[in-house]
């Protein structure tokens, strides 16, 4: 299976979408990626990740009530699944095991 | 708030329901906040970025997908299309070489006759481009179609009518030797030719000014083949060229231009440096000269029907009253002049004959090529009813399986076009040098040009029409009994196949008789006994002025030769060079038109033709060279009198050439090709230039002749070019586009029955496979090779049969219709239809006879156990 490994946008597409528990949608995880990121990604981009991730089964998604503030038009919403939570954590831990064997004198290098 | 009407029908459009929502929710929510903090226009633009950006990724594409059903379908055809081709390896290769050759040469007769029927149409006035001819029906007996008129005609009618812009006048030059330094040879297409040339017609020069090219009498504009020959690499403008001993200057030289053209020059000198040539009577005010081609520039939006009508009027203002009804003026558009009927030797002509027949061959040739490949597929798909009711089962809809037939056929016509295309020019090269043939054709840019716009629909045609026959048995087919039990396609698709195997034939057969008939014709042609032995006579040709004074000199150095039995003069060279006169005898109400000829004395006994009464112009009677008139046995009968012996020392005037008597009667010969019929021709002695010395050779060491000739003639005529031709191949030459058209029709022939042999193949060998079990059983019941062979193959035998008894009358009349337009022609015996018949069905038995063999070899023990 491809993609057993989380790439990095996708990694921030996912904990947006944990983030914004339980209002994770195309907007609200473009905005949060925009304001938080610092980055500048079109909501195309988000939606593609997004459902590159519910391809993967990382997350899942439904259609949520409709209201008058979008025309009318449901949301999709996102939700992380357990595969998902595992992977975000196996890329956690992957980090900070990495983190923790770093050496002292890595930082000392350019203390100043 | 509502997205743009715009966005949301592009979304609509763009994707599938399920996503649309989502989208254009979405999008909505973003506009809000873009519009914010942005200005409309760059919302706007916003907008439509983002959703255009939905577009790259892989799950809109994939709904995308799903939303088009046909695009999946699209897919899973051409997915199962490749893979059906692939399986079954023969029966493909057997089908696309069939395609290909075929596509090949109907795109070869396509480029042909597209050639032919666009002749001159690449003047960008061709439109308003006429020649006037001399229309000569009207008076009760004498019929004359003529190319040309008066030299005066054109400047008239430009004077008289404001709605002529403007004319030009060609007058033709008899051969002539041309010289530059030491280069010196004969040429034969040198014209006289107005200035306004270039404004009429689209004659660009490639170096030299148009306007001056042909002010100077002394200027001449050559091609560049001429420009090449006389002066190499060099540039030609302002070199001297030597034309039958006068100098000119070249002021031009003219760019390519495309070769079918009805009048093909090498060499243009002003028409105002034509002078009337010695011994002619008349002048270039004369309008009775008829020997010019006129052609005539019309005025935009002029009708050329009510110009024509005008032209009548014309007449009155310039001839006596006595003259008005005796002809009329024509204006034959310039497209329609190469294959019109008014035909004149010096013009290139076509021929319509040849042109119906190529387009009966292509036409049959791709009849064939479809009822080959559809029989092929039929009998393959035979063996895919497993898979087409598997696909029947699953849901498939009729109209889907009958769709995947044609699409096949249809991937495969287009893939053999593609060969086909990229082999085309290569197999034109090869033809032309194999078969020893010019076809005339345009380079490959201009030739793909104008192929693929009809070729492509063409070829999609082909496919669709092969694969409809086999599409509809299929769809017919019935899912259970398709998986259930060995179908074999039902009765009917059986007795469509006969038809189509006994298309085949009727095709082979129709073509393979037409080229035995065609082949008969021209060897007939070739070989037919002219009244004269042609393989014993040899032309020299000499300058008409030099001839007048070195003859007798030449002759005695010529009998010096050991084979050159005798020499004389004549005026031609049995090619139909000769003009038409009115001849008139005491005897006749009024005169009849006649070839005239010009020969020396001895020029019958040179030839070896017979004086059917009275004797040749002799040298012992001077009366002969003013007063003496030879005619032929046609020409008494055209007079009117019964016997030869009659029409002897009667009075004769032939035009304002001769009058005088009649000194004898020579026996018919050919003096013109076999296209036409022999004439009558009354011959004088020679009171123009002649040029053609006639010497009667002995059979003998020809090689070492021709050297002693033209050592002979470099000692007394240094200057100028040697041109000894033996007449016999000469003649030859007169057939060469007969020759041409019977070897490319001997091709097609050939082809065809390859392809029909190929199909045969294909459809025996699927038989045999299918058959199988049958023979097996056959063969332990106790049947021997002969008995199983002749079962296999006595249904083929009995469709050859049919179809000889279909096509021959058919293929008999248009046969005679096609030996019509020939003036001495083949009988046509019902003999050459059987041998056709016979050929067709000796080459479909051994086209078959691997897979007969391969019933020999059977092992019955092996095919009946798995049952």
């Amino acid at each position: 299976m491809k993609g057993t490994q989380l790439g990095e946008f996708e990694e921030i597409v996912l904990l947006a979408v944990c983030k914004l528990y339980p209002d994770a949608y195309g907007v609200s995880v473009k905005n949060e990626i925009n304001d938080t990121a610092n980055r500048s990604i079109n909501l195309s981009t988000a939606h593609g990740a997004l459902n590159r991730l519910e391809e993967k089964g990382l997350v899942g998604s439904e259609f949520g009530e409709a209201t008058s503030t979008r025309g009318g038009k449901r949301k999709k919403m996102f939700t992380i699944t357990s595969i998902g939570l595992k992977k975000l954590r196996e890329a956690k831990e992957l980090r900070d095991g990495l983190w923790s064997q770093i050496p002292e004198v890595v930082f000392d290098l350019h203390q100043s | 708030m509502r997205l743009p009407g715009y966005i949301e029908r592009l979304i609509k459009f763009l994707f599938h329901q399920e996503v649309s929502e989502e989208i254009s929710g979405d999008l909505l929510e973003e506009m809000e906040d873009y519009q914010s903090r942005n200005s409309r226009f760059s919302t706007h633009l916003h907008l439509i970025k983002t959703t255009l950006l939905f577009l790259r990724f892989r799950y809109t594409w994939h709904q995308f997908n799903l939303k088009n059903a046909n695009y999946m379908q699209f897919n899973t055809s051409l997915k199962s299309a490749w893979r059906n081709l692939k399986k079954d390896k023969s029966s493909l290769t057997l089908n696309a070489i069939g395609l290909t050759i075929g596509f090949i040469l109907s795109m070869v007769i396509f480029l042909v006759l597209h050639r032919e029927l666009t002749f001159d149409q690449w003047h960008s006035k061709s439109d308003r481009i006429f020649r006037v001819t001399h229309d000569e029906t009207i008076s009760a007996k004498s019929t004359r179609h003529l190319a040309t008129v008066g030299p005066p005609v054109g400047p008239a009618l430009k004077q008289d009518y404001s709605e002529i812009e403007n004319f030009v006048r060609f007058r033709y030059t008899p051969t002539q030797p041309v010289r530059h330094d030491n280069t010196s040879f004969y040429e034969n297409r040198i014209f006289y030719i107005d200035s306004t040339l270039f404004s009429v017609f689209d004659y660009p020069l490639a170096q030299g000014n148009e306007k001056s090219a042909l002010v100077d009498p002394n200027s001449v504009v050559i091609t560049q083949d001429i420009a090449f020959k006389y002066f190499g690499k060099d540039d030609p403008l302002g070199k001297r060229l030597e034309i039958s001993g006068e100098s000119y200057t070249v002021s031009g030289v003219f760019a390519p231009t495309p070769s079918n053209t009805h009048f093909d020059f090498d060499i243009v000198m002003p028409f105002h440096a034509f002078e009337v040539p010695f011994g002619y009577p008349v002048t270039l005010n004369d309008w009775g000269w008829i020997s010019f081609h006129t052609y005539v520039l019309l005025k935009e939006d002029v009708n050329a029907t009510i110009m024509e009508a005008q032209l009548v009027d014309f007449i009155k203002t310039h001839w006596p009253e006595d003259r008005w009804d005796a002809f009329r003026f024509r204006m034959q558009p310039l497209a329609d002049i190469y294959l019109g009927e008014v035909k004149n030797d010096i013009l290139a002509s076509g021929n319509w004959t040849n042109i119906y027949a190529f387009g009966i061959a292509g036409a049959l040739l791709l009849a064939l090529i479809i009822f080959n490949y559809t029989n092929l597929s039929v009998a393959r798909s035979l063996t895919r009813t497993k898979e087409v009711g598997v696909r029947k089962s699953m849901g498939a809809a009729k109209g889907s399986i009958f769709m995947q037939f044609s699409f096949e056929s249809m991937i495969l016509a287009i893939c053999c076009l593609l060969i086909s295309t990229l082999l085309l020019f290569p197999t034109i090269n090869f033809l032309q040098q194999s078969l020893g043939i010019t076809l005339n054709l345009p380079t490959w840019q201009e030739g793909l040009k104008t192929l693929l716009p009809f070729a492509i629909p063409f070829a999609l045609i082909i496919g669709f029409v092969a694969g409809l026959y086999p599409g509809l048995v299929m769809m017919k087919v019935r899912a259970v009994q398709a998986l259930t039990r060995n179908l074999s396609g039902g009765s009917m698709s059986m007795s469509v196949r006969k038809v189509l195997v006994t298309m085949q034939f009727v095709i082979t057969i129709a073509l393979l008789s037409g080229s035995i008939i065609i082949y008969k014709q021209i060897r007939y042609m070739q070989e037919k006994d002219l009244g004269f032995d042609q393989s014993t006579l040899a032309v020299l040709r000499v300058p008409g002025p030099t001839l007048l004074e070195e003859y007798d000199v030449l002759k005695n150095q010529l009998l010096e030769i050991p084979n050159v039995e005798r020499v004389s003069v004549g005026g031609g060279r049995m090619d139909g060079d000769n003009g038409s006169v009115p001849v008139k005898t005491p005897d006749m109400e009024e005169s009849l038109p006649m070839f005239v000829e010009a020969v020396d004395y001895g020029f019958y006994k040179t030839l070896g033709i017979e004086m059917a009464a009275g004797r040749e112009f002799s040298k012992s009677f001077s009366a002969d060279s003013a007063g003496a008139v030879i005619v032929n046995e046609t020409a008494v009968k055209t007079m009117g009198y019964t016997t030869n012996e009659e029409a002897l020392g009667k009075e004769i005037q032939v035009s304002d050439i001769r009058s005088g008597k009649i000194i004898g009667v020579v026996s018919d010969y050919h003096f013109t090709s076999l296209h036409h019929k022999i004439g009558p021709l009354a011959i004088v002695y020679p009171r123009t230039y002649l040029e053609d010395v006639y010497l009667k050779i002995q059979p003998g060491n020809l090689m070492s002749m021709v050297n002693s000739i033209e050592a002979k003639w470099q000692a007394l005529f240094p200057e100028l070019p040697f041109d000894l031709i033996f007449l016999e191949n000469h003649l030859n030459q007169l057939y060469q586009s007969d020759v041409a058209f019977a070897k490319l029709f001997r091709l097609f022939t050939i082809v065809t029955i390859l392809i029909a042999c190929l199909g045969l193949y294909g459809l025996i060998s699927l038989i045999t496979t299918q058959k199988i079990k049958e023979i097996s059983m056959r063969k332990v019941l106790g049947a021997t090779l002969q008995n199983l062979i002749s079962s296999l193959f006595k249904p083929f035998a009995i469709y050859i049969g049919i179809a000889l008894v279909l096509v021959s009358p058919i293929a008999y009349y248009l046969l005679s219709q096609w030996l019509s337009n020939y003036a001495y022609k083949i009988d046509l015996g019902w003999i050459w239809f059987l041998l056709a018949g016979l050929v067709v069905m000796v080459t479909a038995f051994i086209a078959t006879l691997s897979h007969l063999s391969r019933i020999a070899r059977i092992n019955p023990a092996r095919t009946l156990r798995s049952d």
